[in-house]
């Protein structure tokens, strides 16, 4: 009897044993935020999320004349001094362009408004526009030194590639400090996960189909981000041709690179962010070449032709969702 | 006296367990249209409807919503297409209008792209 006592207590205790569950929401840097949190520490920490997320969008917004960018871009070729968090992603920025060869390029933002994605006031500009704004974009000429920066007259900043990514990744470790176990953070399309699910499942990740309204595949996630840029997210039609939001630094359009979107996995959201932005430049090849050169993070390229490939990493983290069971899944491997 | 603890004790369990088990299997998920953060219009997923949002209008049908029109100049809610589950809402920033699909199970936490 007393076994069955002890029996019954322990099932009321399981049943009441999942962690408190705490959710805000909130507008910056263009999009909307959600975050979620478990655990005891969930709604202070994610108070605190809210607030950082705020502090980070007035540092690095382009369009408000109050932000340490828009004073870069209005220094008319004078120095600037910069806080910890804009020098910070200022230099990992840099680095990506670097390490991408300019596929990635932080200064493509004179580019990104000729074609109106900053204001909606759509347009195709013309081809000597073009040429002109891509001889502009080069990030070489970004002069960052310890906390101060320097751009020639002319030239702008644009952290719509990696600012997402930068935030979460700070938020992460922030909220861990703060002693959150588990939480999951989406910034627009941008996901970042804290420890794992509450149970101690990975969390799971939908990719959205670049071609439709369902997600390809499902990807499990532990303490680490995803990325997806894709040519579906931002787009315009004119004269039958689809113009989209992610620029070729090269030629100072809409990338055509023959993928459809990159979707990046890895440790560092900054990373994703901007790596998920390069390789849809790059094109299949050199996204898969770039992948075996660099690693320490994975990807998921569709193109055009409704190919699919993950590298090497993701072969035992994924699940095709539904709809898209048939569908064959290419492995790159190092 | 320990008897009648244990009784009591064995119904309460017997009762949650039964209300774990047997409740209701979700009456439908429910889709909510927020402006500026109220609640502006209210829906039931599995029920055809369209809605007239100010800017926007709002249409649900097979077990799912999307925009089918917005007066903003980006087009984003519109481009964004049909959603069918809570993962992520549809979301109109120039408009501050967001429609979320609420009290369904996610099969998933979140979604990239």
């Amino acid at each position: 009897m007393k076994r069955i006592f002890l029996l019954l207590l322990g099932l009321l205790l399981l049943s009441g044993c999942q962690p408190q569950k705490h959710d805000s929401q909130t507008f910056a840097m263009d999009t909307i935020m959600q975050f979620t949190a478990y655990g005891p520490k969930g709604q202070q920490a994610l108070a605190h999320a809210s607030a950082r997320v705020q502090e980070l969008d007035q540092l690095f917004s382009v369009t408000r004349s109050t932000s340490e960018i828009y004073a870069v871009n209005h220094a008319q070729g004078e120095p600037v001094a910069l806080s910890e968090d804009t020098a910070r992603l200022l230099a990992q920025s840099l680095e990506l362009c670097s390490q991408t060869g300019g596929a990635l390029d932080i200064t493509a933002y004179p580019a990104v408004r000729a074609w109106g994605f900053t204001t909606g006031d759509y347009q195709v500009p013309s081809a000597d526009e073009l040429s002109a704004l891509a001889a502009q974009i080069d990030y070489t000429q970004v002069e960052l030194t310890e906390n101060q920066v320097r751009l020639p007259d002319g030239m702008e900043l644009d952290f719509g590639a990696v600012a997402k990514g930068y935030t979460g990744e700070v938020l992460a470790q922030e909220l861990r400090e703060l002693g959150v176990e588990s939480a999951i953070l989406t910034l627009g399309g941008n996901v970042q996960t804290i420890g794992s699910r509450p149970g101690g499942d990975p969390w799971r990740i939908g990719v959205q189909d670049p071609e439709g309204d369902g997600y390809l595949m499902v990807l499990s996630l532990v303490d680490q981000a995803a990325v997806t840029s894709g040519g579906y997210q931002r787009f315009f039609d004119a004269d039958g041709e689809r113009y989209w939001h992610i620029m070729d630094p090269a030629s100072a359009a809409p990338a055509r690179s023959g993928l459809t979107s990159v979707t990046i996995v890895g440790d560092s959201g900054t990373q994703c962010d901007g790596l998920s932005t390069a390789l849809f430049v790059l094109g299949w090849e050199d996204a898969a070449g770039f992948w075996r050169e660099h690693q320490g993070f994975d990807a998921v390229l569709v193109d055009e032709d409704g190919r699919i490939a993950i590298t090497a990493g993701l072969e035992d983290r994924y699940v095709l969702g539904p709809g898209y069971e048939d569908r064959t899944v290419e492995v790159i491997r190092p | 006296m320990k008897r009648g603890v244990m009784i009591l004790l064995a119904a309460v369990v017997l009762l949650s367990a039964g209300y774990i088990l047997l409740r209701p299997a979700q009456a439908g998920e429910t889709v909510r249209v927020y402006q500026a953060g109220e609640v502006i219009w209210e829906g039931v997923l599995e029920e055809p409807d369209v809605f007239h949002a100010p800017h926007n209008t709002v249409v649900v049908e097979d077990g799912r919503v999307r925009v089918s029109q917005a007066d903003c100049p980006d087009q984003v809610c519109v481009n964004q297409g049909w959603i069918s589950d809570g993962t992520v809402p549809i979301v109109c920033l120039p408009n501050q209008l967001i429609v979320q699909i609420e009290g369904g199970g996610n099969q998933l936490d979140a979604q990239t792209g």
